[in-house]
């Protein structure tokens, strides 16, 4: 087991490598000059636009450049955002768990909510509960997740004002010992309801389709023979058996929310790590948008370490080598 | 089967439990605070160092925290006194002498003194702060000097004794105390602003009527009342800045009570305005919008007759009608309505569409045959496309092809620029311009003088000698009625002799407010300048508040 980990650890480094050199060759690629950006915009003093050149090295050559990159980043340094003048570690420290509490809870829902309407489709399969889950499923997979998230604030706050618009709230419990504000919980429940619909569905589907391969093994028959109660032979026989594909797409799902969350955090004002670096790309802030990748890219593969564990401790049949 | 759904019910349900469980009903919305005025800004403001203030968010926060030695009266645009209390100008123009108001605290309760005056402007003028905004101190005594390091000290600053502050120019600058009043030339505190940290970007420290009291990035902003303001303190307790990126969220958050004042709006403005008719306000804004000609590169170099057939083939009315729904309105040259020296007797262009034919076979493009297809630039947004493409439409109709190249900000300014040197690459592109300073100057000098060609902002590489004299000559005058013919004979031959670029419309600033905030007023300068310190909440029903 620790040597298992300790080989994926060692393999996450060229990960890590090429992932930070895609990034920089295409934020190397994309027209638009970072200093012209921080000398003023349309207006900018050609004195001041050369001094920034300088200050940030832009006017080394692309090789020079991305060596420093490198090197800095070997060194475990983020570097400087352009913009806030403040190191990129700092700002992902800020973004990152506003982020990641938002996933987090976004897949608690869809997980319990898609795993349980699975259940109920599989269970009553071809019959008028499986036939209006898989249709309402379909609907949410397919809707724009910008659309779910107006249409949820219409109803939930502008109609009904049951909870508020946008925001994440100003008086949120602060985690002992970090600086980390959670989210107040009633500017939790819109953002995290719109992600866990959209991902909702798929969950809902594999569950159904991976109970209904199990339902139909010979364990379940004798387990019915033998009278075992029936929700026990589902519960604790058919769902445990069902549940690795359903961990693997839960894994995906997790990961896409942690990187993928940014239309939610534009809808809902919500001071995420995606809205950072769609900024970071507009403003050509080169440093946020690389720091921001990279820890995106790092917490990809880390929920994927973690689903591999988690099947070990779902099905004991799998042996981590 | 029947008690194995209901067994499945129940478990169904067991699951679900936690779920409904974690949407609990909210809190009840607390109760409104008093005094708080709750407004919306796209994002952070960019850079909360005044010196680098460049843009209208960083000049808004920039705006409330900070004071320099004089201001704008916002409607007026009359220099009135704040940090100092009167100043006098000598005879040639060139020395000002202001004496500062006793009793000027920083946040940090330090007292002011001149040599803060000093401090914060030879700040701005030092290469190692970089400024943005170095512009407004160019014309003074020893600033490239110093600036290039040839001197220690900027020679025509001094600070005689702690309440008074001498600054000698080069060349006299009629408009020298308007470049005093923008928000880059605040005085700030040495203690603060000399940390290498720069742990003043998160906590600005100034002398204006607002603090920051608190600031989480992408979330909030509180700014609250400076209780030994010089001025006074604050009616309003405190300004609460949600950052709100979606304009269509933050529209929501308004409707249901959540803004008191935001100023984007999203869709239809002529329903916006029929919805909330008490919220909505619309007043001049000293800004132009203009489609760009390349004049370093053909077809447009040195070509008049091509670019006289372009601005008589457009429809400005039209644009300003359909396209932005009244919002703009057709302009005839540069200068905006409300800019001393607007000249209400400029012809501009009008819509003809026969004359641009004409004048299209005067420029060699008879017909529009031979005149390769031209790439309009623009930078993503949903109204500046709307815009482009009936600019393309009525161009199309004189047999003008234009395609329009949509990229984001970043790649557009780029295309723009250019170097000194050099022209950029786009030959056709949106522009518009915004003064920062109520003079005929701020929009004349920078756009059209040769000695700003490139980055400066004279994009569209206008060079005319005559043009250039006027404009120096301008500046150098001291009295406002000798100088205006000046800039309106420069601006006459930029426009109607030169056609120096697509003139299309005047900006206008459009906000939404809650009728309860009293004491709005609404500058020529924008939005940002709507004075905080004087606002208040009045009465109002309290329906539905919610905090971000």
């Amino acid at each position: 087991m620790t040597s298992y980990l300790l080989r994926r650890c060692l393999g996450l480094l060229p990960v890590l490598w090429a992932v930070a050199t895609l990034v920089w060759i295409l934020l190397f690629a994309l027209p638009g000059d970072p200093a012209a950006m921080l000398s003023g915009g349309l207006r900018s003093d050609p004195q001041v636009l050369e001094r920034v050149r300088q200050e940030w090295g832009l006017n080394e050559s692309p090789a020079a450049q991305y060596l420093r990159y490198l090197t800095r980043l070997a060194s475990g340094n983020l570097g400087t955002s352009y913009l806030q003048r403040r190191p990129v570690s700092g700002i992902l420290a800020e973004t990152f768990p506003a982020t990641a509490i938002l996933a987090l809870s976004s897949m608690l829902l869809a997980s319990l909510a898609g795993v349980a309407l699975g259940l109920v489709s599989a269970v009553w399969e071809k019959r008028w509960p499986d036939d209006l889950i898989s249709f309402v499923c379909l609907g949410l997979i397919s809707l724009p997740v910008f659309w779910l998230g107006m249409m949820l604030i219409l109803l939930f706050a502008s109609r009904l004002g049951w909870l508020p618009v946008l925001g994440y709230g100003m008086d949120g419990l602060i985690i002992p010992a970090t600086r980390i504000r959670l989210p107040e919980l009633n500017h939790l429940v819109l953002p995290t309801l719109t992600l866990a619909l959209f991902s909702l569905g798929a969950i809902c589907r594999v569950t159904r389709a991976s109970l209904l391969e199990a339902l139909h093994q010979r364990y379940i028959l004798s387990s019915t023979a033998r009278g075992v109660h029936p929700m026990s032979i589902h519960l604790r026989s058919a769902l445990r058996n069902a549940l690795i594909p359903v961990v693997t797409v839960l894994g995906i799902d997790f990961a896409a929310l942690l990187g993928g969350a940014v239309a939610t955090e534009f809808v809902f004002a919500w001071p995420g790590l995606g809205k950072t670096i769609v900024h970071g790309i507009a403003d050509r802030d080169l440093p946020v948008v690389e720091g921001g990748v990279l820890c995106l890219c790092l917490a990809f593969v880390l929920v994927n370490l973690a689903v591999d564990l988690c099947y070990a401790l779902v099905d004991p049949r799998v042996r981590l080598q | 089967m029947t008690a194995t759904r209901r067994a499945l019910a129940i478990s169904t349900l067991a699951l679900l439990l936690p779920i409904v469980d974690g949407c609990s009903a909210p809190k009840p919305a607390k109760p409104k605070v008093e005094q708080v005025l709750r407004m919306r800004m796209r994002e952070n403001p960019p850079d909360t160092d005044p010196a680098q203030s460049a843009d209208s968010l960083s000049d808004r926060i920039n705006l409330a925290v900070h004071d320099g030695l004089v201001d704008f009266e916002p409607q007026s645009l009359a220099i009135v006194p704040a940090v100092a209390e009167s100043w006098e100008i000598s005879k040639d123009g060139l020395t000002y002498t202001f004496r500062l108001r006793p009793g000027v605290r920083f946040h940090n309760g330090r007292a002011m003194t001149s040599e803060d005056v000093l401090y914060s402007f030879t700040r701005i003028l030092d290469p190692k702060v970089n400024s943005k905004r170095r512009e407004i101190l160019a014309g003074v005594k020893g600033a490239e000097a110093f600036g290039q390091g040839k001197a220690t000290t900027v020679e025509g600053f001094s600070a005689p004794d702690p309440k008074s502050f001498v600054i000698t120019l080069d060349k006299p600058m009629p408009y020298f105390l308007q470049l005093l009043a923008t928000p880059a030339a605040a005085i700030v505190p040495r203690e603060v602003y000399d940390d290498p940290q720069k742990a003043y970007l998160a906590q600005p420290v100034g002398c204006g009527p607002f603090k920051v009291a608190r600031w989480e990035r992408s979330n909030f902003m509180e700014l609250e009342a400076f209780g030994d303001y010089y001025q006074g303190r604050p009616k309003l307790d405190q300004v609460l800045v949600r950052f709100i990126e979606s304009p269509a969220s933050a529209m929501e958050e308004y409707r249901r009570g959540g803004l008191d004042y935001m100023d984007e709006m999203v869709g239809s403005e002529s329903a916006i305005a029929r919805e909330l008719p008490q919220d909505y306000r619309k007043a001049p804004l000293l800004a132009s919008f203009y489609f760009g000609f390349n004049l370093g590169r053909p077809p447009f170099k040195g070509n008049t007759n091509l670019r006289k057939a372009f601005n008589y083939a457009v429809n400005r009315q039209a644009l300003c009608d359909q396209t932005f729904e009244g919002t703009l309105t057709p302009s005839h040259g540069i200068l905006t309505p409300g800019t001393p020296g607007f000249n209400t007797q400029l012809k501009g262009y009008e819509f003809n569409p026969e004359l641009a034919r004409e004048y299209l076979v005067k420029a060699g493009y008879p017909g529009g045959k031979g005149l390769p297809a031209l790439d309009l630039w623009v930078n993503n947004n949903q109204k500046l496309l709307e815009a482009a493409q009936k600019v393309q439409a009525d161009l199309k109709s004189v047999g003008i092809n234009v395609r329009i190249k949509a990229v984001d900000f970043a790649a557009f300014l780029q295309a723009l620029q250019g170097t000194p040197q050099t022209p950029g690459d786009a030959l056709f592109y949106r522009y518009g311009w915004n003064a920062d300073y109520p003079d005929p100057d701020a929009f004349l000098y920078w756009l059209l003088h040769s000695r700003n060609i490139g980055p400066a902002g004279n994009i569209g590489r206008y060079s005319n000698p005559k043009v250039d004299e006027l404009l120096d000559q301008a500046r150098s005058m001291s009295a406002m009625e000798e100088r205006i013919p000046l800039y309106q004979q420069a601006e006459q031959i930029a426009v109607e002799e030169d056609a120096a670029w697509l003139f299309l419309a005047d900006y206008t600033q459009r906000i939404l407010i809650k009728p309860y905030v009293q004491g709005v007023v609404l500058s020529p300068l924008g939005s940002m300048r709507i004075p905080l310190d004087h606002l208040s909440i009045g009465p109002h029903s309290a329906a539905g508040k919610s905090t971000p």
